[in-house]
């Protein structure tokens, strides 16, 4: 009889330790009630409508030895500077049980989402909600959901898998010349080619609840969602109609987030061939960004058709956060001395504030370099593992090459790169971009150049590396028929 | 003045009515594979096949247009499971001979001449898909022994199964109609990796750290071409692909690469009388090969069950029926074709003087290999090539090619006889003026690769001067001629 409830218990301790990883999800809309100046462009731009939702979406991971992670995808230009410790500070006092240096927020860089910083454009005085305001009300919203996910945080199982969507479009054409141009005309007798890579791979992890019902995914696309940039529509672009597609099958409930990846020199506007483009998309009666949508979604349930054969719930969740510092790329005599003219060109003109300031920043970094003053850039690293999968953050718009690089030294089966992560670190461009100059990969655009993307690549592979010396998994649930 | 507009409007729509030029479409297809051991092309060393892993096909497609009894334009194309279109029954007096003319297409053209009454037999040109896994059409570039089909047996063999189905398409032509639309399948991977030094390697590792990225684009379109009968039954597609068919490749067998995987997949859904053909896009630095993400590639695979042949056609095909089920319903039978061949001169890739040391010391030292009983012909030969060339170029300062540039409805068709690097593809993609635009390489006669300015610069298989006969400046030539030839088809065109 005592052997028999030994064994029992043992069952049940068993099975409570095969049910290890707790998820928890929640999603908010973080669209303000009021017009707000859109982020993103040179110029300013006051929101007249909302044409689609602006949200956020948390995911909580917690394994039985007590590691974590808290994601929040957010569809905004960029986390800038500051956005993130508030959303800290908010959720410290509420999650006692959390490390809030385990948390982090990504963007999804939609250009048609409010500005949350001060100071980088000249915005009515009334009528308009002001960034600060905004800023406010978009990291309580955050910190709510944040809170929601980790307190709601149950026994579920994760999958993960790799699919394709012929989404990111190399932006950068190169001319006999030698020169670059983001959005450069390609039907010119001098174009020469897309400057570099366009990966396509669609990477994406889903989580199920301990009912095997789908709670949350989330999807990485390395190009940022700016289709329909522009305008004084207020909109989430690509990621509403990509997540209204999944939801319609997979039910309204379910938690999305939205992942850009190393896409610095991608959008998902064709740059080439786009007649033929656009004649398909009218024959399937689709909008643009509804086109893009229908290519995520479709890779996405293609990816989803696989990982529901390989759900796991006992995998190795790691986490670690350190500071990394990269070498800032030097401004040279010639940049300072055009950046100079330029600023002062744009220095009385309040309308002109952006590009004054883009110029400016050259100056002044410039005069940090001469008086031997300058730090190295210090950015927030993320690297998570999860079963099989490597996560890997940085704030930049990194160019594909070095998303590449890290993927192919990675010893994981799946790397995840998210751009635009922690902090707002602008353009992160290739020897070859530099070469080619242009907006994305001028000295205005980017702070750190490409030895300290190098650093960055080789930084993180090793703390990916560091986390690979144990199995991804103890135990493996019997594979079953999961409901779809 | 009512009466007149009613007239003048029952002309105008009887006339728009009038089929302007009705399209007659004629299809076939047979196995060119040998029912004897083979030689496997595009291998630097001698694999005998002796078993058929998938049969290799040859699929021709007849277009004609009329105009009641008055033929418009024509084109007859023929689809080859095969490395390259390169070979003759003659033999060429040197290596670098064979790659010079066109040969194997003019013998062709000859011998089913007298068989196709009412054609020009300028206007058809033979394509391969570039799979390894096919019979040797080339003699003296392998050591292969008795017993095994000889190249020139081969040829024979072929030009045979070849003018059966060119003769039988030209013949049972029928009035049809055509669709087109682009997709997408992410099949091509840039094979040249880059590393810190600027140097550029083909299937280069991507795991070591000095690795920097893959040196070029990869373009992921897919164009497909659709042929309907009169009662709308779908008879074939042309589907253009930018990468080349040499995933498989044992070595062992006889092997159609994916093509027979895509096709497989085609007729259980449209039909075992369902005409496929393979077009290679420009893919001189692409191939299905992988080159990162392997792990996450294959779990995926064998999560789904399938071979890495069938993974690959899986992703042509969900874009092929996708495109077909979008566009059918703009079939048209009444569609413009015109067809225009041309010989174009491109300046060649010239050898320097270093490069032609360096390839004397090679032949060298491959030639002792030789006499040890190595089978190194095939490389020797590579050098070899390059130093007959060094004496040619002092007096043939350009490469002839034979450039066929057709229109048919909003699209044009391009070719050329190169492993082109990507970036030209692009560049014609991006300044035709058609809706669409398919190129085809490896079309129409034996080229070599033919790489850019920034594959020249990192070097290795492919763009260094051993593979070419043309380099970027002779790149940049063949563009040029080959949009200004779309284009002056296009012209009232604005895309």
């Amino acid at each position: 009889m005592n052997k028999l409830v030994t064994f029992a218990l043992l069952t049940v301790w068993g099975f409570a330790q095969a049910a290890e990883l707790r998820i928890g999800t929640a999603t908010t809309s973080i669209t303000p009630d009021q017009p707000v100046a859109l982020d993103g462009h040179r110029g300013l731009r006051i929101s007249k409508k909302v044409e689609s939702p602006c949200t956020a979406t948390a995911l909580a991971l917690e394994s039985r030895d007590s590691d974590s992670a808290i994601i929040v995808s957010c569809d905004i230009v960029a986390i800038r500077t500051g956005i993130q410790d508030k959303v800290r500070q908010k959720v410290k006092a509420r999650l006692k049980d959390f490390d809030v240096t385990k948390l982090f927020l990504c963007a999804t860089h939609t250009h048609n989402a409010p500005v949350t910083l001060e100071g980088r454009y000249a915005i009515p005085e009334t009528g308009v909600m002001k960034p600060a305001e905004y800023a406010e009300f978009m990291t309580t919203r955050v910190a709510d959901i944040v809170v929601e996910s980790w307190q709601k945080r149950r026994p579920g199982k994760v999958g993960w898998a790799q699919s394709q969507a012929v989404v990111a479009q190399n932006r950068r054409a190169t001319y006999a010349d030698g020169s670059a141009k983001m959005y450069g005309a390609t039907n010119d007798p001098k174009f020469r080619g897309m400057e570099g890579y366009e990966d396509h791979s669609l990477d994406v992890l889903f989580f199920w609840d301990d009912k095997d019902q789908l709670i949350a995914t989330a999807i990485n696309v390395p190009s940022p969602a700016q289709e329909a940039e522009g305008g004084t529509l207020l909109h989430a672009d690509f990621w509403h109609p990509a997540r209204q597609m999944i939801r319609e099958r997979h039910g309204k409930e379910l938690s999305i987030l939205g992942l850009t990846g190393a896409g610095g020199d991608q959008t998902s506007r064709p740059q080439y061939g786009k007649a033929a483009d656009e004649r398909m998309r009218k024959l399937r009666g689709l909008t643009r960004l509804e086109e893009v949508g229908r290519r995520i979604a479709s890779g996405w349930e293609d990816a989803y058709e696989c990982a529901r054969k390989d759900m796991r719930s006992d995998v190795v969740l790691r986490h670690c956060v350190k500071e990394i510092e990269l070498p800032r790329r030097k401004v040279t005599e010639a940049e300072v001395e055009e950046a100079r003219k330029e600023a002062v060109k744009y220095a009385k003109d309040p309308k002109q504030l952006w590009n004054y300031r883009w110029h400016q920043g050259v100056v002044e970094r410039y005069e940090a370099q001469k008086a031997g003053t300058e730090e190295p850039f210090k950015m927030e690293l993320h690297v998570v593992r999860l079963g099989d999968v490597a996560i890997a953050t940085n704030p930049f718009e990194l160019f594909t090459d070095y998303g590449v690089r890290m993927k192919a030294r990675s010893p994981a089966v799946q790397t995840f790169v998210i751009q635009l992560t922690t902090d707002s670190g602008g353009y992160l461009p290739t020897e070859r971009a530099v070469r080619g100059g242009s907006y994305s990969a001028v000295i205005q655009s980017s702070r750190v150049g490409p030895d300290g993307g190098q650093v960055l690549v080789d930084r993180t592979v090793e703390a990916i590396k560091g986390f690979w010396e144990q199995p991804a998994t103890t135990k493996r649930p019997a594979a079953k028929k999961p409901r779809k | 003045m009512k009466t007149r507009l009613i007239i003048l409007s029952a002309v105008v729509l009887s006339a728009a009515a009038l089929p302007a030029a009705e399209l007659w479409i004629g299809t076939a297809s047979t196995s060119i594979t040998p029912d004897r051991p083979v030689a496997l092309a595009g291998q630097m060393s001698t694999h005998i096949a002796k078993q058929v892993d998938s049969p290799c096909t040859a699929t021709a497609l007849v277009l004609e247009t009329r105009q009641g009894n008055k033929t418009l334009d024509q084109v007859i194309f023929v689809a080859c499971d095969l490395a390259v279109i390169r070979g003759e029954l003659e033999p060429s007096p040197t290596e670098l001979a064979k790659f010079l003319e066109p040969k194997m297409q003019r013998e062709f053209q000859q011998r089913v001449k007298p068989r196709l009454k009412g054609f020009d037999v300028n206007k058809l040109f033979l394509t391969a898909t570039h799979t390894h896994s096919g019979p040797v059409t080339m003699d003296g570039v392998y050591v292969i022994p008795p017993g095994v089909m000889q190249p020139r047996e081969y040829l024979e063999f072929l030009y045979e199964r070849l003018g059966e189905i060119v003769v039988k398409a030209w013949e049972t032509r029928r009035p049809g109609g055509v669709s087109w639309g682009l997709g997408h399948a992410v099949v091509a991977q840039n094979r040249r990796t880059v590393y810190a030094d600027g140097r550029a390697q083909m299937y280069g590792k991507t795991d070591r750290p000095d690795f920097r990225g893959l040196e070029g684009y990869e373009d992921h379109g897919v164009e497909t071409l659709f042929f309907w009968d009169a009662d709308r039954k779908l008879i074939a597609t042309a589907i253009n692909v930018a990468c080349t068919a040499q995933e498989a490749g044992t070595g062992r067998g006889v092997n159609a690469d994916f093509w027979h995987e895509v096709r497989v997949a085609l007729r259980r859904q449209h039909g075992d009388g369902l005409n496929v053909l393979g077009w290679i896009g420009a893919a001189g630095d692409q191939s299905p090969y992988l080159m990162y993400r392997k792990a996450a590639e294959e779990r995926m695979r064998k999560l789904r069950g399938l071979t890495r042949l069938e993974e690959i056609a899986r992703r042509i095909v969900q874009t092929v029926n996708d495109v077909c089920e979008v566009t059918k319903k703009e079939i048209q039978t009444d569609v413009t074709l015109a067809h225009k061949v041309r010989t174009i001169e491109l300046p060649i890739r010239k050898v320097t003087e270093e490069e032609l040391a360096k390839a004397k010391a090679e032949c060298a030292s491959l030639l002792e290999q030789e006499k040890k009983g190595k089978d190194t012909l095939a490389r020797r030969l590579w050098h070899e090539k390059l130093i007959q060339r060094h004496e040619w170029q002092q007096s043939n300062p350009v490469y002839r090619m034979e450039l066929h540039v057709i229109r048919l409805g909003d699209v044009a068709i391009a070719t050329n006889p190169f492993e082109l690097f990507t970036d030209y593809g692009v560049q014609i993609k991006a300044r035709s003026k058609a809706l669409q635009t398919f190129v085809i390489q490896l079309a129409a006669g034996p080229g070599t690769y033919l790489p850019t300015e920034r594959a020249v610069h990192g070097a290795g298989y492919s763009a260094v001067a051993q593979s070419n006969l043309v380099g970027p400046e002779g790149g940049q030539v063949l563009v040029d001629r080959t949009v200004e030839a779309i284009n002056t088809m296009f012209n009232n065109t604005t895309k």
